[in-house]
């Protein structure tokens, strides 16, 4: 998932990639369908706001060198924006080609640079003055990302990506993943936002004035990564039966994974669904679709435990069938998870994945 | 049949280690001049030129651009590899700077492109064409950092690596780090290599091919003039250690495409024993690391921390408010060492 940050730079330089807004404790809210949901600390949703009337992006005289040399550009409507990044050695895992953790990372790294392409709030929270006035900050509910093709190393990936709203309460970004020199769409992605007081720690409704001063750089007719009708995107995800079929226990977050709130950020929350897949599922088949949905977050001291079961069917009838691939359904499988606190359960997300086999 | 100036242009901006080579034979060395590195390439030139003040002055478009462009490329004839990269904002930690993670990732990234770019890449990652055939692949035994200046988001940095011969069978590689805006050394950094069959992970000679081709690469010129800290590590244990962090364990994006924990990942968990209120006050100045076993995916691992105690002028820590530490990380069951580090710490102002 992506680590929410708005990634502003302030004209005076200091660079703020990495969002937070804690609370001390854990406050419980509720959502206006009574589900029981978790703030956490500030995720930003890399917006494109604007503070000021003007429509003009954010051309201070103190742009960083990057900003001024920067492989992205916001698209002639300033509606989107495109960025280009060449896969690292580092980034790339055991099957050779970019992980989906990488993946998430540079969705982010898009989604900021888009935020400042167009001018941003100084203090690093990608909030409009209005949102500041009424204590409001931006948190992920939703993210959904589907990968058709990965990356190798040294593939140059091309990341568009914009926003616009969602319902009455949300903001969707989304963005779409080609490969430079081909222009074939190597993946999608969808993320959903909403806005909380930081205070009270309750999602809030906000009036149309408010959400037009961030929609002014979003486009007005939808324009959707996911168009087609009944997509993965939108599908609901139920809460797995335990006893799990597959799980990893105790799992600890590490230091690098904190922000700067110390809460994890969100591309670890990734890691830990991938570590509760059984090993023969991992082995063999690659990620193809990851659905997340943010409920709590969890902090240094947390510990929890991953829990993954096929959403239909068992295990057990996989685990029979190797050997003689026989069904085209083998090569396929679909995944219902659960992260939640080690002691007391306490949900922290649920998530599904679908895989599909390599190719041998 | 020779590629063509586009063919080649495309190559080494998209694929730095997909370039084109000729069929024909001879030393890469010479294979790579034979090369004709087309005028259109030869944008930036090496450093020193378009200083003012000492601050790198930028051109228009096609020079910025070309500084951003994802490969790298040689200077100083062939001897040296250049690569410039942007901070990215997942490299950033929570005091607002690039991690020493993130610095190694990019060390090590330059290191391989170094080595496709060069005309000597074999199938694995790092391994020349020689070493691949024979099933051989490099291993970092030292590494030694040294940070002066931390970047930010945004910030743009160049990196120069060149190697040279260690000892009979082994490398060293170095690297500068600069701020390409103004051309200042920001960090600095030294390893140490040996080469290792990768099925049977046994340490291997240097077989005479591997060593002709790459000796025609080799520079002597050290990254950090005195060669770095090449002190012994003294190795922890559970009484000497002030505070150990168990139930490490890696995850399955942490392993590198030769199937074993990308060595950078180890520096996140030294710093997991590292005592919160040292870690607050202060910045890595410099760290040293010697690896001494691999780590498998399966293994869970423990952090041991120990923090010098900050001496006067003469001692370890150094500058006012300096201090050192040691580390180990080690293998939870059977308690085999993995990797021995060191660091420096100066306190933020």
């Amino acid at each position: 998932m992506l680590r929410s940050a708005a990634s502003i730079r302030s004209p005076t330089g200091g660079a703020s990639p990495r969002l937070h807004q804690s609370p001390a404790n854990f406050a419980v809210f509720h959502r206006r369908s009574s589900e029981i949901c978790n703030p956490r600390s500030l995720r930003h949703a890399c917006l494109a706001v604007s503070c000021s009337a003007t429509a003009q992006g954010a051309e201070t005289a103190e742009a960083t060198l990057a900003q001024r040399l920067r492989l992205g550009k916001l698209e002639p409507d300033g509606l989107s924006y495109k960025e280009s990044f060449i896969v690292r050695s580092y980034e790339v895992g055991v099957n050779k080609t970019a992980t989906v953790e990488t993946i998430a990372n540079l969705l982010q790294e898009v989604g900021c640079n888009h935020a400042q392409s167009v001018g941003f709030s100084t203090d690093g929270f990608a909030t409009t003055t209005t949102m500041r006035l009424l204590r409001l900050i931006w948190v992920t509910a939703r993210m959904h990302i589907e990968i058709y093709k990965y990356p190798a190393w040294g593939d140059v990936v091309e990341i568009e990506t914009w926003c616009q709203e969602d319902g009455k309460v949300g903001t969707r970004r989304d963005w779409i993943i080609k490969d430079y020199a081909s222009g074939v769409v190597i993946g999608r992605a969808t993320s959903k936002w909403v806005m909380m007081n930081q205070d009270t720690r309750r999602l809030q409704r906000v009036s149309d004035e408010v959400r037009e001063e961030y929609l002014i750089f979003c486009p007005r007719t939808p324009r959707l990564a996911f168009p087609e009708e009944d997509n993965n995107s939108v599908k609901k995800i139920s809460k797995l039966e335990e006893p799990a079929q597959s799980s990893k226990l105790s799992l600890v977050p590490r230091r690098a994974d904190l922000d700067m709130n110390q809460h994890v950020n969100n591309v670890t929350y990734i890691g830990w669904v991938l570590e509760s897949i059984p090993k023969e599922i991992i082995d063999t088949h690659e990620l193809q679709t990851i659905t997340l949905d943010y409920r709590r977050e969890c902090q240094h001291d947390d510990v929890v435990d991953s829990l993954s079961s096929l959403e239909f069917g068992d295990l057990d009838s996989i685990r029979s069938l190797n050997g003689s691939y026989l069904s085209a359904q083998e090569d396929r499988c679909q995944f219902l998870h659960f992260i939640k606190l080690s002691g007391s359960g306490l949900e922290i997300n649920r998530g599904r994945t679908q895989w599909r086999r390599l190719p041998r | 049949m020779s590629p063509t100036t586009a063919q080649l242009q495309h190559a080494l901006l998209f694929s730095p280690r997909r370039l084109p080579r000729r069929e024909s034979g001879g030393a890469p060395l010479q294979r790579l001049l034979s090369l004709r590195r087309p005028a259109g390439l030869a944008i930036r030139a090496a450093a020193g030129v378009e200083t003012i003040n000492g601050k790198k002055i930028n051109g228009g478009g096609g020079l910025d651009q070309a500084a951003l462009r994802p490969g790298g490329m040689f200077i100083e004839g062939w001897l040296v590899y250049r690569q410039t990269f942007a901070i990215r904002s997942y490299e950033i930690g929570p005091d607002k700077t690039a991690t020493m993670e993130s610095i190694m990732n990019l060390l090590q990234e330059t290191a391989l492109n170094h080595v496709s770019s060069s005309g000597l890449a074999g199938d694995g990652f790092g391994a020349t064409r020689e070493m691949s055939l024979r099933k051989l692949i490099w291993v970092v035994t030292r590494v030694h950092v040294q940070v002066e200046k931390y970047s930010s988001w945004g910030d743009v940095v160049e990196i120069d690596t060149w190697v040279d011969a260690a000892g009979k069978n082994g490398m060293k590689r170095d690297w500068i780090i600069r701020d390409y805006s103004t051309g200042v050394t920001i960090a600095r950094a030294t390893s140490t290599w040996v080469i290792m069959n990768r099925e049977t992970r046994h340490l291997a000679k240097l077989p005479e091919p591997v060593r002709e081709e790459v000796s025609p690469f080799y520079l002597r010129r050290a990254a950090i003039p005195g060669g770095g800290d090449a002190a012994r590590i003294e190795k922890l244990d559970d009484r000497t250690a002030q505070n150990i962090r168990s139930g490490l364990a890696p995850r399955w994006g942490d392993m590198d495409a030769n199937q074993h924990v990308n060595n950078v990942k180890y520096i996140s968990w030294i710093l997991e024993s590292v005592p919160g209120p040292v870690l607050e006050a202060h910045r890595l100045a410099s760290i040293t690391l010697e690896y001494r076993r691999e780590c498998r995916l399966s293994h869970a691992l423990e952090s041991l921390t120990s923090v010098a105690p900050p001496c006067g002028a003469a001692g370890a820590g150094g500058a006012a408010g300096g201090l050192s530490t040691v580390h180990l990380l080690r293998l939870q069951e059977d308690k085999a060492e993995i990797v021995r580090a060191r660091a420096e710490w100066r306190r933020k102002t």
